[in-house]
Formats: structure tokens, sequence, C-alpha cells
């Protein structure tokens, strides 16, 4: 029996050299001892396994079952019941050692090695104030740091493995209590549904529960915080955990949420309202501003006091192309610099710098390709983009960027109008997860407003979204 | 998605219309009108900003602003005949000021004003100013210093005389109002050229440190209808801008005890009060001073004296208001003082009646009454007269 499933194995993995296959004997039993070397740890196998092996064969009666004998003495945590072929597969390639007893029930001892990195700062949100963890690439880790912060019985969680090859583990994570398992059940429903070959990473994940086509901007955020998680999860939020994937993704979400940031929390909340105006204020300059400036330069002049158009226009006087090539031009070398800037190692950042600002910036005013005030609305559009994290956001705002600008350019301030019309009508037609996008403000929640572009005293925000939560009170006793 | 392809229709069709880069359009600051009656012609003079100039504004000699000139027989004519000389098309959005000769008022005031109302690019707001004279039209061609641009020149220095009580601005709004409101009369705030004109409009005015040529800014101009009358002195004008209720802050100085006192004016309003019946109207002004300067053997120290000051200037300002007054009515016989159109807020069907006999009958015989109530709240800096103490001590 155990030949024909070893010969099944080596026929399966076209007999790969990482597979470890050994016998062993006790008292005439044979033992095959199966494991995969990448995936296993050889120093806890000697350690537990074999010593325990080596103490069971004194041990063992003959008379007994040798399953139970090995079961109740050997030095490992995990045990598994192997049941079938299949379940041999998985464990094997799931760090396990198999022993497989001859004439009796099989087992899976977990071995796992530690294949991950250790807990980092995170890199791609900051705080000045608040945790300095993030999430890596273990499923396990990163539900322990959830867990750690949330020590409760009620953070209920459901794992399905998905992907024909990769076999992903996903933990699906809600609080029972305060939000339902509504959106938990659906994903569910929609992920059994679909066959697919491989799950890598969270961004998969992320367009297959969502409508991709529906709108250009984001109704998942994807986080590698433990902290903007658990405080998700105790809005009522639903959260996904995907092994191998450093980034939670946190739903339903609303627009707000992305002008919401960790280091809130630490800061008052007069302090704060200020600096949320600030975030939305600067989510208008960095939509708007390169439209707006266009429309005004070549259709309403008029808006302008005289002095300044004096300037604007003895500053454009020696450029030769129009406005609105003179701003897709700097929009485009500015994006051209900032996505190699991303790609290219550390070493290589002040070469770009270096570029940005001498080649693009001063060297295209002397030689009359761009004007300065050119420079400055295209530097203010792009620092007022880095205020957000969502690298989705940033490319939504990119196209309405555009858009605006060909509004601006086809019509004036008119055309800008028209396309702010259809941004919002866009924005509020967007669902999350069937919760509206643009909550608290349309549908107007009391609650949700609370926490918006004006912030109250903690004390004083005591209930939750009524939208995303059916246990509304935060805070009891004040 | 379905959505934007609409959109971009909507966007894309409307053909760019009205598009005009700002390399393409000839800004233009302020304009002059007049007109030759021989031949029935606009003479218009146009300032269009250098906005090549302005950008290294202290290297070059390059003058800040151009002008341009072009006759026709209709403005809008005059206007588009400008490109035959100037290589960009005039903007005129921006246009600060328009500056009437005393022909084109008394001549074409409504085609002027037609054109100018009736075109979407130019605005209200935008003030009017006569020039007395020929000469004063080339106003907008000087070189001056502090502004680079004579029209700003021209505006600023109209905005701080207004302030100071010595003008009054009048919008092209205001104008038209005036000109169409058959109970109004038209005042208009005038510029005047002092100097040599011939070297005011070179580089040379802002070499040397005293302007060759100069604008000035003068005292209000007063019509009858379109009948060009006078222009008044700049005391007269601001007693009439105080009967008008536009004065709200000036200097005033009064001969007292062998010597002079100024006052400022603050917070002055003038209120009305008409007695149809009796053919009289009421006026009660109101508001503070404090003295600038006392060159007077005074003791102002003492409570009694300075209400005397105050009993003294209030009786000197209701003379010269109602002097002024008389002074304009019986000479010039208009009534810039808008007492008509008090009456007609007042009683319409009163004034209808006696529309038409106003200037005959009800104008000349029209009794001004003045209550003057102006308080004297600050003596300035020091608590004594200084003559006052040389002598007494």
């Amino acid at each position: 029996m155990n030949n024909k499933i070893i010969k099944k194995i080596k026929e399966e993995t076209n007999n790969s050299s990482y597979i470890i296959y050994r016998e062993k004997y006790i008292k005439k039993k044979r033992i095959d001892i199966i494991y995969h070397e990448a995936l296993t740890s050889q120093d806890k196998l000697s350690d537990f396994i074999y010593r325990s092996l080596d103490k069971i064969e004194k041990i063992y009666n003959e008379k007994d079952f040798l399953y139970d004998t090995i079961k109740n003495n050997i030095a490992n945590i995990k045990i598994k019941k192997i049941k079938n072929y299949q379940d041999i597969i998985t464990y094997l390639n799931n760090g396990f050692v198999i022993l497989l007893i001859e004439d009796d029930y099989s087992l899976a001892l977990e071995v796992k090695q530690n294949l991950s990195r250790s807990i980092d700062k995170p890199t791609t949100e900051m705080t000045v104030r608040g945790p300095m963890d993030s999430f890596t690439e273990n499923i396990e880790t990163n539900i322990g740091l959830i867990k750690r912060r949330i020590k409760s019985n009620k953070l209920w969680n459901k794992d399905l493995f998905l992907g024909k090859y990769t076999k992903t583990k996903i933990s699906i994570l809600h609080i029972d209590g305060i939000s339902s398992s509504e959106i938990e059940n659906k994903i569910i429903e929609k992920l059994n549904k679909i066959k697919i070959d491989k799950v890598i990473d969270s961004g998969t994940l992320k367009h297959l529960i969502q409508k991709e086509y529906k709108s250009i901007f984001p109704t998942i955020i994807s986080t590698e915080r433990p902290d903007k998680v658990s405080d998700a999860l105790l809005n009522g939020k639903t959260v996904i955990i995907i092994d191998n994937s450093p980034f939670a993704l946190i739903m339903p979400i609303s627009f707000n949420d992305f002008f919401i940031s960790e280091d809130d929390k630490d800061s008052k909340f007069m302090n704060n309202t200020l600096t949320r105006i600030l975030r939305y204020t600067a989510f208008l300059i960095t939509v708007i501003t390169p439209g707006a400036y266009i429309a005004i330069t070549t259709f309403n002049r008029e808006m302008l006091p005289l002095e300044l158009l004096i300037n604007f226009a003895s500053q454009r006087s020696t450029v030769p192309f129009p406005a609105f090539f003179e701003a897709l031009l700097m929009l485009l070398s500015f994006d051209i610099l900032r996505e190699s800037d991303l790609r290219i190692p550390n070493i290589g950042g002040s070469a770009i710098s270096i570029v940005g600002a001498l080649i693009l910036g001063e060297a295209a005013v002397n030689a009359g390709i761009v004007s300065p005030i050119m420079i400055i609305i295209e530097a203010i559009t792009a620092i007022s983009a880095l205020l957000f994290t969502e690298p989705e956001l940033i490319n939504a705002i990119k196209w309405y960027r555009l858009l605006f600008m060909i509004g601006g350019t086809t019509f004036g301030m008119f055309g800008v109008y028209i396309v702010f019309i259809y941004f919002l009508t866009n924005l509020s037609s967007i669902n999350s997860f069937n919760k509206p996008y643009l909550m608290p403000y349309v549908p107007l929640s009391i609650q949700g407003l609370k926490n918006s572009i004006i912030k109250f005293p903690l004390v004083k925000r005591t209930k939750r979204d009524k939208y995303y939560s059916k246990n509304i009170t935060r805070i009891i006793n004040k | 998605m379905k959505k934007i392809k609409y959109l971009l229709l909507i966007l894309l069709l409307t053909g760019c219309q009205n598009y005009r880069e700002l390399t393409d359009i000839a800004i233009t600051t302020a304009i002059s009108v007049d007109y030759n009656t021989n031949t029935n012609e606009y003479i218009l003079l146009t300032q269009v900003v250098n906005s090549v100039k302005q950008q290294d504004a202290t290297s070059s000699n390059e003058p800040t602003f151009i002008n341009f000139t072009s006759t026709s027989t209709s403005l809008s004519e005059g206007l588009s005949k400008i490109v035959l000389e100037s290589p960009r098309k005039l903007y005129t959005t921006q246009t600060q000021i328009i500056i009437l000769s005393k022909e084109v008022i008394e001549n074409k005031l409504n085609e002027v004003l037609d054109y100018f109302i009736r075109n979407p690019e130019i605005r209200g707001e935008t003030l009017i100013l006569l020039a007395p004279d020929k000469e004063d039209l080339k106003g907008i061609t000087i070189q001056t210093l502090l502004d680079n641009l004579s029209s700003s020149n021209i505006v600023s220095s109209l905005k701080e005389s207004e302030k100071e009580g010595y003008t009054t601005l009048i919008t092209l709004n205001n104008l038209t109002d005036m000109y169409l409101n058959p109970y109004k009369e038209i005042i208009l705030p005038t510029l005047h050229i002092e100097g040599n004109i011939n070297v005011a409009d070179e580089e040379i005015n802002k070499t040397s440190t005293n302007y060759k040529g100069t604008v000035k800014i003068g005292p209000l101009a007063i019509f009858k209808n379109t009948t060009y009358l006078t222009v008044l002195s700049l005391d007269e004008s601001k007693y009439l801008n105080i009967i008008r209720n536009t004065l709200n802050k000036s200097i005033i100085t009064m001969p007292y005890n062998e010597g002079y006192i100024t006052f400022e004016l603050y917070n002055i309003k003038a209120k009305y009060k008409p007695d149809i019946k009796n053919n009289t109207i009421t006026l009660t002004i109101k508001g503070n001073a404090k003295t600038y300067e006392t060159i007077t053997n005074t003791n102002i120290e003492n409570k009694e004296k300075v209400r005397d000051i105050q009993k003294y200037f209030n009786k000197y300002i209701k003379e010269n208001v109602l002097d002024t007054f008389n002074n304009i009515r019986t000479n010039y016989n208009t009534d810039i003082f808008n007492f008509r159109d008090i009456y007609h807020k007042c009683n319409p069907k009163y004034l209808n009646q006696n529309y038409h006999n106003w200037y005959k009958e009800k104008y000349p015989k029209l009794e001004l009454k003045i209550n003057s109530n102006i308080k004297l709240y600050e003596k300035g800096k020091i608590k004594e007269e200084i003559i006052y103490v040389k002598e007494n001590r």
C-alpha cells in the first residue's frame, strides 16, 4: 500500500529531488516518512519527530495500534489524521511531514519552516505617532497582529482556499455583534463560484470581488497597518487577509475614508478638523487646478485681477504651445518621473531628483517650452496628490485631472463645471458592497459626519455609523 | 463608462468657441473716445499692455504699454480697425477707465453708452472720466513711475481722491443710470494734464525726479441733460459730495480767531426729509471730526471753548453747503443734487405733475434747510494749543 502511494507521488511530482522519502521500522512495522525539504525545518524533524519515534520504538507494544501509540507519544502539537490521498498532497505542500504507517491510519505532523520575514515598520502608510508594526507575508502572523489588538471571541473568521495551483489561504474576518456576516457570506458565495488558477496577491482577489469596470474609484482599501484593520473591524467593516500578501483588504468603504489617517487619532479634534479641511482642499486642488488654469487663461480671463493677467501674459509670451499642450507636457513628465522613482532602486533617487528639478523645471522654462506659472501649477497639483496613500485613488485623480483639462480647454469654466457635475454624479452613484460611497454626506449620517471633514471630540462620538453597523453604541459611559 | 462618451461629445461639440491664448490678446486697460463734429467721426485712443516688457521691466528701455489710435464713424468698427496696426486683437474686458471728451457727451452719449453697455467685453464697473480739453484725452499716453500703467495710475489716484472727498467715482453703470433716469443729472470726475505733454509720453518722464508732464484728477464736472456746464472747484466738489451723501471722509479748513483750524471728517452721513407741501428739503448731516491743525490763539483745554469750536464748525459747514447749493442753482439751474429723484421717490404723482415746470417753478423756489450735527471727538496728540501756550506763559 505504502509503495503504491509513494509511486504515485513520485509520478505526480516528476520524482522531485526536494521530496524526501525515508523508511523506518518500529518492531517490524514499516513507517514511511515523507516531507518536502524546502518547506520543512530539518531541526524540528530531527529534534522532535525522529527522537520521538526512537522513544516510541522502546515503549511500543505490538498488540496495540501503532497509529494510536504515535499519536499519544509524539512530541508535536499539530497532528492531523490523513483520510485520503488528496490529504497527503495538501499537507505535503504545506510543510507537514507525512508518516505513512503500513496497514494503519496515517499521520501528518507540522514541521513548517519559517519562510517569512519579521514584522517590519510600515513603508507605504507612515505615521508620526501610532504603532510601528505592519503585516508580513505570513497569514498566521497577520491574524496574530489583529488578534493581539482585539482580544475577543467575537472576532470571527471564515477560511477558504483559492486557486487551482496556488491553493492560497484566505481569511475573511468580522466582529460578530458589530457587523453582520452578510458581506462575508456574499464574498464567499462569489468566490466559490469562481474557478481561477492562481491568486498570488491581494490585488487579484480585490478585482475578483469588486466590480472593476463600474467606476475608476477604489471601493476597497488595501492596507498594511494592523491598527487600521482593527479599527475598521471595530467600526463594523469586513476584512480579508490573504496568505503571501502583506496587504489586507477593508470593505465596505466610503470616499471619506481616504481623508482619514491613523495619525488623526493622536491629534486633538480642533487641529484635526483643520487638517481634514486641508486634505479635502488638496484633493480639489489636485483634481481641478490644471483644468481651471487653462479655462481661466484661455476663456475666462476676466476672472483674474489685471496685474495677475499681465503677469501671466508676460510669462507665457515666449511659449509657443497652447496652454493645454503645455499642461499635458508637464503632467506627463512629472508622472514619468514619479513612475521611474517608484521602480528604480534607492541609489538612483538623487539622480532622478536632479533631472526632475533642473531639467524639467528650470531648463524647460529657459528653453521657452513651458511658462514658470505652469511649473507652479504643476508643482501644487503634484504635491497635493501626495497626501493620499491609496495608489488607486491617485490613478483615479489622474483621469479626472485630464477630464477637467479637456473641459477647461473646450468650454472654459463652464466646461470645468460640467465635468465637476459629472464627477459628483459619478461619485454619488458608486456603491461599495451596497453601501453608498459618499457616506456620510450623501445620504446624510449625523454620526458619520462627526468624523468627516469636521471632527468631533472622542467622547462626543458615542455612536457608530448606522450604515455600517447594527450595534451603534460605541461608548456607553462618558 | 457610457456617460463619459456623452460628456466628451458635449465638450468637443462646443468647438472651442471664444478660445484665445494669452499670447494672442492685446490687453487693453484704457480707452479714450473723442468725437469730431466736422467729419462726424470718432477718434479712439487705446492703451495696450506690453506683456513682453513686464518680464524684465528693469533691463530694457521698452515702454510698458503702447497706444493705438483709429478713426471711424462707428465705435465698434473703430475698435476693430486697431488690428490694422496692432498684431493682436484687442481684449477689452479688463478695461479700467474710459475717458470721454465734452463733444462725445454733448453729441454722441447715446451711441457711446449703447455700445459700451451692450458689449459683453466691457465691464459695467469700468470708471468713466471726462476730459474737459482735447489735450487731456492723451492722459493715457503718459509714462508714469509708481504704477507702470498710466491707466492704473489714474484709477489709483481717482480712488484715493474719492476717499478724501475731492471727487466721486462714476462707473459705466452709474453714467447709464444718470443718463436714462429722467430725475437725475450727470456729474463726472475730470482729469487734466499738467506740464509738457510732448515729452510726457517718452522714457525721459520716468528718468527725472519731476514728471515733465503728468495727469491730475480734477474736481467734478456738472451737466444739465447732456450739456456741459462747468468744472466745480475742489471745495465745491466736497460740499456737493456732502449733499449727495457720497462723502465719507474729508479734510476741511475753517478760519477761526485770526488763525485757522483744520478738521478731519469721519463717517459723514446725510439724511433727507422732503416736505413737498412747502417745497422744502431738510438735510441732516451727521458724523465725527477731529482737529488736525489748530493754528489759533485758543485754549482748547477749556471744554467750553471746544464746545464753541464745534458749534462754530457746524455753522461753517452749514453755510458752505448752502452757498454751494445756491451758487450752483442760481448760476447753472441744474439739479445735480438729485432732489427731483428724492421728490419722485417720496411722491411720484406730485413730481410727474410738476416734471415739466421743475426747472421753471419748483426748483428755483426750493428751500434747503440744513442741520449740521458733526461731533468733535479728538483734539490730536497734545492737549494744548501751541500758540496759546506760548502767548499765555
